[in-house]
């Protein structure tokens, strides 16, 4: 499996209104709440309880965000608090529940990866997890066409791109690199934007941003009363 | 396997009697499953007599070994030496080698006996072998309490050499004596076949007994995991089983004597193939 570091971030000359910054939830603070050893996430019970807890939080962040969920270190993860959880929420973003976010993992071990994508598989579903580290490196969980992978990695390593952009780079018919782009849109590995012009509707896609940047130089926290607050402990 | 179906051979029909009492002369050697079959047998034959169940003739090496898993301790109200316990029992707490019978009675002893497997294994089994041995317990632990409705069920693990390979066996057994795989399945997808052998091989296949649909994972994984460990899954309920090899062979068993719930059996050899 590929890995990817992005960690220079790149210049877009597009503004991206209010979007980019990232807001963090640490897992081991909710195995706790859960009455779970701090870095254990197990049972189907507890995937549920955790899902239905993190449910709310993921809808209060802002569109066009990322909620990262960080694991701590070595942490333990059975398939069925994985498929509970994980997929869970996986689905609902797909399907368009929470609107233009999305959940990043953080600080999966190998193990926990292996076990994420043991469940997708035998569940046969299409979803794909982008697994992301605090450096800006980053791969993905779950299966994905070579096509499609290769026009995520053109897109995280430009920051955003259009169709004609994608077609120009990749050597592709229009139609082709839309659909690509609106693939990769609709499993949530990117996020969008749209403009009118005369020449019609045009939209730009974004990957995901959950480093510090020029408009981005705080991490978001989720507090545990859910309320979205930065490291100074201003509102986001 | 063989020593347990005569167990159950032995239990299966049995009538009302003021006592029982199990006679374990020719029992040389017992291993997880064969302790978990013997608690279970125990509590039937203690519901049949409304007294525990009295086993005479124990060899030494097999008390010490019965009362080392605590077979006495888990299943005191059911079983007991007829020659009375040894006082003063000195258990290792630091051994390496196993998870006592441990009873799994809701979601908080799935993590107790996880965190506790993974204290113990860890000191020898590699991490990705780890993980696959943790899986296969979550799983299965998670099924007795969700699925079977007995809040008496049970698992058990230990480690042993394998003869002149110098490989290492881990042997998983997890048994309980609730309404086993057909009824569990049934209960939400009506009749699927005409006997318990096919509730077997629809739970293999993945079908889940959840009202959410989701689920039906866990003996997939399981089954994965052993087989991918080189070893073997042995699932049995009421009076069929299923017996999945590493090698990929799987064989299906009817008209096994009745055993009420499900038990299983997971071998899992160390280091696991990569």
């Amino acid at each position: 499996m590929s890995s990817y570091n992005f960690s220079e971030p790149s210049q877009t000359s597009r503004e991206t209104s209010g979007a980019g910054k990232a807001a963090r939830y640490e897992m081991a603070g909710l195995s706790s709440s859960l009455g779970l050893p701090e870095r254990y996430f197990l049972t189907r019970e507890k995937g549920d309880q955790a899902y239905r807890f993190l449910e709310g939080h993921l809808g209060q962040i802002p569109e066009r965000r990322a909620l990262i969920l960080s694991f701590p270190p070595e942490q333990v993860v059975d398939a069925s608090f994985a498929d509970e959880f994980v997929i869970r929420l996986g689905e609902k973003l797909v399907a368009g529940e929470f609107g233009e976010r999305t959940a990043l993992l953080e600080g999966l071990t190998e193990d926990s990866i292996h076990n994420l994508e043991a469940v997708i598989r035998l569940r046969r579903t299409k979803l794909v997890f982008l697994l992301v580290d605090p450096e800006g490196g980053w791969r993905h969980a779950g299966p994905l066409e070579p096509s499609l992978s290769e026009a995520l990695v053109l897109t995280a390593s430009r920051g955003t791109i259009t169709a004609p952009e994608l077609a120009r780079d990749l050597r592709l018919a229009l139609n082709t690199a839309n659909n690509r782009l609106k693939r990769l849109h609709a499993l949530r590995l990117l996020w969008r934007e749209h403009e009118v012009s005369e020449k019609g509707l045009r939209y730009i896609y974004h990957f995901w941003e959950w480093l510090g940047g020029d408009d981005n130089n705080v991490d978001n926290k989720v507090s545990n009363s859910g309320e979205v607050r930065d490291q100074e402990g201003k509102h986001g | 396997m063989g020593d347990v179906e005569a167990l159950h051979a032995l239990v299966d029909g049995r009538r009302p009697a003021e006592r029982f009492v199990l006679d374990m002369r020719r029992v040389g050697f017992v291993k997880p499953y064969g302790v978990v079959a013997l608690f279970l047998a125990a509590r039937r034959l203690a519901g049949l007599s409304g007294r525990r169940v009295e086993l005479a003739n124990v060899d030494h090496q097999v008390r010490s070994y019965l009362e080392r898993m605590d077979l006495f301790e888990v299943g005191g109200d059911w079983v007991a030496p007829a020659e009375g316990l040894d006082a003063g029992w000195d258990r290792n707490p630091q051994t390496p080698n196993l998870l006592e019978l441990t009873a799994i009675e809701g979601p908080q002893d799935v993590v107790t006996a996880i965190t506790r497997a993974e204290r113990v294994f860890s000191r020898w089994l590699d991490v990705p072998d780890l993980n696959g041995l943790l899986r296969v317990l979550s799983e299965l632990c998670a099924n007795v309490h969700q699925h079977s409705g007995d809040p008496l069920g049970c698992v058990m693990i230990q480690k042993y050499e394998e003869g002149a390979s110098g490989r290492t066996i881990v042997c998983v057994a997890v048994g309980d004596l609730g309404c086993g795989v057909r009824a569990s399945l049934a209960a939400r997808h009506g009749e699927i076949g005409r006997e318990p052998l096919d509730y077997l091989h629809a739970a293999m296949a993945g079908r889940t007994s959840r009202e959410s649909g989701r689920g039906g994972l866990g003996l997939r994984l399981v089954e994965e995991v052993a087989k991918g460990a080189g070893g073997r899954l042995w699932l049995r309920s009421e009076t069929a089983a299923v017996l999945g090899r590493a090698s990929g062979e799987s064989r299906s068993h009817r008209g096994l004597r009745h055993a009420p719930g499900t038990q299983v059996a997971v071998d899992l050899r160390s280091p696991f193939p990569s």
